[in-house]
Formats: structure tokens, C-alpha cells, sequence
């Protein structure tokens, strides 16, 4: 399964809170409110980076477990 | 179904030295017996079998995951060293992890584990060990990493590798949802509050809160991660120094509300019991010593879930009043509207 690159927009969408929705996996739920958690209270660019960069790590790693929240987040 | 069964420690040894792969739980001075092989082990007291909640300190619990797994690593980690967990993890399979109660392992756990790099991209899946309600205090938990020196400060740790055609799930039932009571949140992390919080945005104090309110304090306070739900338990509350403790941290910026109450947990948990899993690949479960104690589950099922009754659960985080479970099934072939065809077209459509 492809992964789209974490230069796509709807990885920050989702590291941002912007796509908000209840996830299929608890490995997803788990970090994406993590992550969002974490954002909102600092949303300077550079922790945005980090952090798509791990929703985008976790969703290369786990492409097929994840494919129902991968499909939710480019539908 | 991986069924955990009680076994007497001369059962166990010979699995071992049969180079039997197992995941067990009991008394300490069982598990000092066992002899070096492919195990991890934490003590506890209590258990739930096939035929219901038990205590039993003259025998051991074991999950024999031998047929599932194709290799395992077993380490040890200490409070620094668990920050590097998921560099360990398999390229594909999981990771089970037993921690000391009340131990520093645990408290630093429990605060950080969500930051640890990499830590949510394999199943992390395990427990954290205890001792029977009566000896809390007055013995410490312990946990073993294949031999048996007893451990009190350290996360025991068995990498899992499975073959490729094989996938690994892992994740919770939770009897309790969120109540439709007021919304409350903390400014700090941490397992304690001094009681400063706001409820529903107003700065309030939380042992007056509960103490207000009337609240039953065998209800978790749950938050909603993102469709799951998630418990902190309260451990203590005192009315002179009007703080709080509680067995899981608490997280600034997470809404938390004081559970449903829960009728009927034998009940509740054959409702929610995905019946699908019943019967099929579950290779471990466990579940709370909080929810054996308050919904008196010695002697009775909940479902055919199996397990060690556990000081706090792992399922990538501590989790209170909740059973975790790990699957480990054939990947099915997937021709469906999810197939990577079909992302892939949505993607670029």
C-alpha cells in the first residue's frame, strides 16, 4: 500500500486537529490525540513538522493494519 | 485462542526446558523456581481462567505463544533505557512488557510512554505487576526476564517476531463511556492533583468536587481519545488536604468525566465482547485488579477472555478498569473497498 509522501496537506490536517474524527485503530487514536493534545498547546511550526512526521512514520509502518484511518484521512 | 492455564511450578520448569516460549504470572516465590528459557514473568495473585476469577498462590499462569511467534528478545530496561523501547521493536510481530508496581519504572512509564519515539508503530502490550489487596504496602511487585532473579525496578520486555503472512491487533474492551456529568480538566500531568481543576471551564477543586457531588469513587474518570475510552481510576481522596491520587496520570488538556455506572459486569462484558474474537486468535489478554475487586469477579467469567488480574494494563499506555487483548492472525486477503488500490485512488483522485 502506498503511503502519500509527508509533504501532503492532509497529514498536518490531521496533526492539527483540523481532521477530527473517531479512528478505526487504537494505535491511531491513541497517538493522534496525543498529538493533537500536544499541538494545541504549541503550535509553532517547527513541533507541527515533528509531529506529521510521526503520524506519517506510524501510517508507513503500519499501512495495512491502518488502511481504514489512511482512507479517512485522503478520502 | 491462547487459553491461559494454571500450572504447578514443576509444569512450568518442564515447558521451559522444552523451550516452550511463555508469558507468566504469579507468586513471587513461584517464579524464582522457574529455570533460564524463553519467558517473562510478573507476580500477581489473582487470576482469570476458563472457570472464572481465582486466587491462587500455589500455582502459575502461563500463556504458551510457542506456536505464534518465530523468534523472541528478551530485555531488561530501566526508567532511561525505556525511552529507547520501540528501537527494539520487530519488523513485524509485538512487544510484551511487564512493569513493577508501585515501582519509579512505573510512575515514569505511566507520565511518558506516549512520548517515547516510535513507541505506538509496532503492538506494545502488557502489564504491570502487583501482589494481593492485602499485601499492598507491605510486599513489592516483582517482575522475572527469563530466569528466576525477581526484578523491582526494571520493565521486563519479550520482542515477538511472527512470520509475515500473520498480523498482530491489539486492543481494549472498556465496560465504562463517559458519563453525561459535568466535563473536568487538569492544568498538570501526573498521578496526583493537589485539587486545583476546572470543571466545565470553571476553576474548582476536585476533592470538593467529588465529595460535593456525591461522586462513587469506583467510577473511573474517563476521556475520549479520538473513540476510545480511556480510564484513570481514583486511588485516594482526602478531605483535610483536599488532594486527589489517582492509579493512572491524569494529562492537562484532556476532558475527563466521571464514568456510567456499570450494573452488571458480567453482563456488560459478554455485550462487549467482539464476537469475533470469542473462540478465534487472541494470544493474551488481562484484566484489572480494580474491576475484580469492585465487580467481585472471584469465581465468575468475563467472557472467555483469560488472563493475570493486573495493577494497571499496557496497551501502548497504563490503562486502569480495562481488559487488553492481543491478536495474532492470518492477514486476510483483502479484495474489499479498502484495498490499496483503492486508497491509492482516492489519494490521487
Amino acid at each position: 500500500m502506498i503511503v502519500p509522501p509527508v509533504s501532503h496537506a492532509r497529514w498536518r490536517d490531521v496533526a492539527s486537529g483540523r481532521i477530527h474524527r473517531e479512528w478505526s485503530l487504537l494505535a491511531t487514536k491513541i497517538l493522534v490525540t496525543r498529538i493533537q493534545r500536544a499541538v494545541a498547546q504549541d503550535q509553532s511550526p517547527a513541533t507541527l513538522d515533528r509531529f506529521v512526521g510521526e503520524i506519517h512514520t506510524f501510517f508507513v509502518k503500519n499501512a495495512q493494519l491502518a488502511k481504514a484511518d489512511l482512507v479517512a484521512i485522503f478520502a | 485462542m491462547t487459553h491461559s492455564n494454571l500450572h504447578t511450578v514443576a509444569e512450568v520448569s518442564a515447558m521451559i526446558e522444552s523451550g516452550r516460549i511463555l508469558l507468566l504470572a504469579g507468586d513471587e516465590a513461584l517464579l524464582a523456581q522457574l529455570p533460564p528459557g524463553s519467558w517473562i514473568g510478573g507476580t500477581t495473585a489473582n487470576f482469570i481462567t476458563e472457570d472464572g476469577g481465582i486466587t491462587d498462590r500455589s500455582r502459575i499462569l502461563v500463556d504458551d505463544i510457542s506456536d505464534l511467534v518465530e523468534a523472541v528478545h528478551i530485555r531488561r530496561y530501566d526508567r532511561e533505557q525505556l525511552k529507547d523501547l520501540a528501537a527494539h521493536y520487530p519488523q513485524n510481530g509485538f512487544t510484551s512488557i511487564i512493569i513493577p508496581g508501585f515501582s519509579e519504572v512505573h510512575a515514569s512509564f505511566a507520565r511518558e510512554v506516549q512520548s517515547y519515539p516510535g513507541v505506538f508503530n509496532s503492538a506494545l502490550v502488557g502489564w504491570v505487576s502487583g501482589v494481593s489487596v492485602a499485601e499492598i504496602g507491605s510486599r513489592q511487585p516483582k517482575c522475572f526476564a527469563g530466569n528466576g532473579q525477581p526484578i523491582d525496578n526494571e520493565a521486563v520486555v519479550m520482542h515477538a517476531s511472527i512470520s509475515t503472512d500473520r498480523e498482530v491487533r491489539l486492543d481494549i474492551i472498556n465496560l465504562f463511556v463517559q458519563g453525561k456529568g459535568d466535563a473536568i480538566e487538569f492544568d498538570t500531568d501526573g498521578f496526583a492533583t493537589s485539587g486545583d481543576c476546572r470543571v466545565n471551564g470553571e476553576v474548582a477543586n476536585f476533592a470538593a468536587y467529588i465529595f460535593e457531588k456525591g461522586i462513587d469513587t469506583q467510577l473511573p474518570l474517563v476521556a475520549d481519545y479520538n473513540g476510545a475510552m480511556i480510564n484513570v481510576s481514583i486511588r485516594a481522596v482526602d478531605p483535610e488536604t483536599e488532594t486527589v491520587e489517582f492509579y493512572a496520570p491524569v494529562f492537562a488538556g484532556v476532558k475527563y468525566r466521571f464514568a456510567e455506572p456499570v450494573s452488571d459486569y458480567n453482563h456488560a462484558f459478554g455485550v462487549q465482547m467482539p464476537a469475533e474474537k470469542v473462540g478465534t486468535d487472541v494470544a493474551f489478554s488481562c484484566n484489572c485488579i480494580l474491576n475484580y475487586v469492585y465487580a467481585g469477579l472471584e469465581g465468575k467469567r468475563t467472557g472467555s477472555f483469560t488472563g493475570p488480574v493486573t495493577f494497571g494494563e499496557i496497551a501502548y499506555m497504563l490503562l486502569n478498569q480495562t481488559l487488553v487483548y492481543l491478536t495474532v492472525s492470518p492477514i486476510a486477503v483483502d479484495a474489499g473497498p479498502l484495498a490499496p488500490h483503492a486508497v491509492e485512488s482516492r489519494i490521487h483522485a
